[in-house]
């Protein structure tokens, strides 16, 4: 008889895959990075409240340390050329969520000459998010979401 | 605060008496309750010096220096030129009482003196008038871009200023998908 | 304290003149988590001695007062409030202010009064932040989460009253935007209730704490004159022991019934303008909001919220310069109107996180890398306040 019918209930089979990523995804640690009006949400998405770090989400200060970048606000062209040294300085596998009008599509700065029309201008996003500031618990959907593409990717097999 | 009307005349006494003629100065009540005194751009530092130190006045708060640039015809006749006006507000440290100082510049070569040496935070109001519009402050310790990058050419806030398509291999517009899908 | 030991306080710790004389150029910022927002500052040290501070800012400049210029008055609204995201219903009232006293228009009573609410409200909202943030960055996390705790009660008012959490775009020209009934008023009351015990709490455990004291008591001095040739304004003017609020000298609103005391820094617990001075300030400023709040709440009554505007505001030919107390200071629109179309010609948002900051180079000067922090985090900036 093998261990699996002894212990049915203390084991789980599995591919290394799976196991791989249900274990990234709980683990997302992010950057503590905001840029404008969305980092004060942002704040209260780690406050008592919302407490994101229910899933596992951490807040680093260094993108050394960090698997994923929230882009929380306006981004414009001074600060974009340092957003992509962030970005670039975060080790892989990193994730970005675009959070907020502004980061999306330039959002009400779409006439603005100093305002990058759009993070995805520069670096890939995973998951948009919309909403001008959106709700800490659209954060938490967002995340969730991320957490799904996480769970599904077939990180060893590429 | 409203300015007495009393302080007012006395402020036009005391602008004449001193300069006696050299400043163009003109008194006039803005929407604002806030008197508005109108010089002669190359008189600003002997303006100035005047309300900040003078014994009877005492302005010695900079609230703001604001800049406009004055493409268009304006419907207001005594605007009615091409160039760039600058606004000065300065309050009374003791009551509040504000008083504000307006002067134009020609289109071309913007120039004027700096005041940075009558307030801690004048350079910097300067240095964001120099970045927007582009005015020159002559003598200023410290004239470089504030809000845009040192790279960036031309300035924004002037009424003519043209956007390139791109800004360091960033496109600065974005197709809207929604654009394409609305319905006529 | 004698005033032979205050001397010995007063003193930086190391002399200047003492140190080796090579520079170590750091950068701090734009993405620094005790910077509150992109703001950059370039410290020349030398040992733990900051020689020489350049700050560089415009990485938040959005470019609003160009996008004033190419709209409506009324659609410029909802940029105000990302003037100052933190305290956004007080620059709609700034602007709303100016724009009603250039076009003479109405305000209805009642509408006043909610206006009111909104503004202390956020006044209190935009405070908690700064003395939130203020033991965040000097290592002490706790506070910080029963700050935002609070905030949360206050952004379910604030809900309730405007419809948003932040950037609410509640105030609208010769009015506001949408009525409250009386459960919201007996809530708002009830939860004025229970913020004086948190408050009292909050003072109580981090304003005795020895290390919170020591880390901002005799730091970064601003005394009166220095406060004044820097364009302070709002509570880090006041904290320099001159007691200027535009809510008393140049009375908007319905300031001039209101009973309320304006707190000054007397030094209590090391010199006048200190960065202490600058938190308790802060603290007694919210005692005051909430003193404010319940004598609106005594006095509210029915009526109309909105007075009639012309569907297309044309302002008459002109220019208006009109301030209002902000959270974070004097909130001054230079607006510039061409009489003809219906967008402003030019506005000019003054605000005080701007005027702030220029005092950065010079009070930088001499301090320890610690306590440039400190300083820093006590002047409460907000980055798009200063850069627009």
């Amino acid at each position: 008889m093998s261990l699996y019918h002894e212990m049915p209930e203390n084991i789980f089979v599995t591919s290394v895959d799976q196991l791989l990523g249900w274990s990234r995804k709980h683990s997302l640690w992010w950057l503590l990075f905001g840029l404008a009006c969305c980092s004060i949400e942002l704040m209260h998405t780690g406050g008592p409240r919302a407490d994101i770090e229910r899933f596992g989400s951490a807040p680093r200060g260094t993108p050394r340390q960090a698997d994923l970048i929230i882009i929380a606000g306006t981004l414009t062209y001074k600060m974009a050329s340092r957003l992509k040294l962030l970005y670039e300085q975060m080790a892989e596998p990193k994730y970005v969520i675009s959070m907020g009008s502004c980061s999306n599509c330039g959002g009400l700065f779409d006439k603005a000459y100093s305002v990058v029309k759009g993070v995805d201008q520069i670096m890939p996003v995973d998951v948009y998010l919309p909403g001008c500031p959106p709700r800490p618990e659209a954060l938490l959907e967002a995340l969730v979401i991320l957490q799904k593409k996480i769970q599904k990717e077939k990180y060893l097999r590429k | 605060m409203n300015f007495p009307a009393a302080h007012l005349e006395k402020l036009a006494k005391l602008v004449d008496s001193v300069y006696n003629g050299a400043v163009s100065s003109e008194i006039v009540q803005a929407d604002t309750k806030i008197p508005v005194l109108k010089i002669n751009s190359r008189d600003i530092r002997k303006v100035v010096e005047l309300v900040v130190h003078h014994k009877d006045l005492g302005f010695t708060y900079l609230n703001t220096i604001s800049g406009t640039h004055l493409a268009e015809t304006r419907e207001d006749e005594s605007l009615d030129l091409k160039g760039f006006e600058m606004f000065y507000v300065f309050s009374n440290s003791q009551d509040f009482s504000s008083l504000a100082i307006k002067t134009t510049l020609p289109e071309n070569n913007p120039e004027i003196d700096t005041i940075d040496d009558f307030s801690g935070s004048a350079n910097w109001f300067e240095r964001e008038i120099f970045d927007l519009l582009g005015v020159n402050f002559k003598n200023s310790q410290d004239l470089r871009r504030i809000m845009l990058p040192p790279d960036w050419e031309g300035h924004p806030l002037r009424k003519d200023f043209k956007e390139g398509s791109h800004y360091n291999g960033i496109p600065t517009t974005r197709s809207s998908e929604l654009e394409a899908i609305r319905i006529e | 304290m004698t005033s032979a030991t205050r001397e010995k306080e007063l003193k930086p710790r190391v002399e200047i003149t003492q140190i080796s004389g090579t520079e170590i150029e750091v950068n701090m910022g734009p993405h620094h988590p005790s910077t509150h927002g992109v703001i950059r500052f370039i410290l020349f040290i030398d040992g733990e001695i900051v020689v020489r501070a350049v700050p560089d800012v415009g990485y938040l400049h959005r470019s609003i007062e160009k996008i004033a210029e190419s709209m409506p008055y009324s659609f410029f609204m909802p940029y105000t409030d990302r003037v100052d995201y933190v305290a956004a219903i007080n620059c709609n009232l700034g602007y709303a202010l100016a724009i009603e006293a250039m076009g003479g228009l109405e305000v209805p009573e009642r509408a006043t009064w909610l206006r009111m609410i909104g503004v202390e409200l956020n006044r209190i909202m935009s405070h908690l932040v700064g003395v939130g943030a203020l033991p965040l960055d000097l290592g002490a996390f706790t506070p910080f989460v029963h700050a935002l705790r609070e905030r949360e009660h206050m952004m379910d008012l604030l809900e309730i009253l405007t419809g948003t959490r932040m950037n609410n775009n509640y105030i609208r020209f010769g009015g506001v935007c949408q009525d409250v009934d009386d459960e919201f008023l007996k809530k708002l009351e009830k939860y004025l209730d229970h913020f004086v015990l948190f408050l009292e709490e909050y003072d109580r455990l981090i304003g005795t704490n020895k290390i919170f004291i020591e880390r901002l008591k005799n730091v970064g001095i601003v005394s009166g004159e220095k406060a004044l040739s820097y364009s302070f304004s709002g509570p880090n003017l006041r904290a320099s022991g001159i007691g200027l609020d535009l809510r008393k000298v140049d009375p908007y609103c319905f300031y001039n019934d209101m009973k309320f005391d304006v707190p000054v820094g007397k030094g209590i617990k090391g010199t006048v303008g200190d960065s202490f001075d600058r938190y308790i300030v802060r603290i007694e400023e919210m005692a005051e909001c909430e003193k404010i709040l319940r004598q609106i709440l005594s006095k509210i009554k029915e009526g109309p919220i909105q007075s009639k505007v012309p569907k297309k505001l044309v302002l008459p030919a002109g220019e208006a310069y009109h301030h209002t107390e902000s959270a974070r200071g004097e909130l001054g629109y230079h607006i510039i109107s061409d009489g003809k179309s219906a967008s402003p010609y030019r506005i000019k948002i003054r605000t005080g996180s701007f005027a702030s900051m220029t005092s950065l180079a010079e009070i930088f000067k001499g301090m320890m890398v610690a306590d440039v922090i400190a300083y820093f985090a006590s002047l409460d900036i907000v980055a798009p306040e200063v850069d627009r």
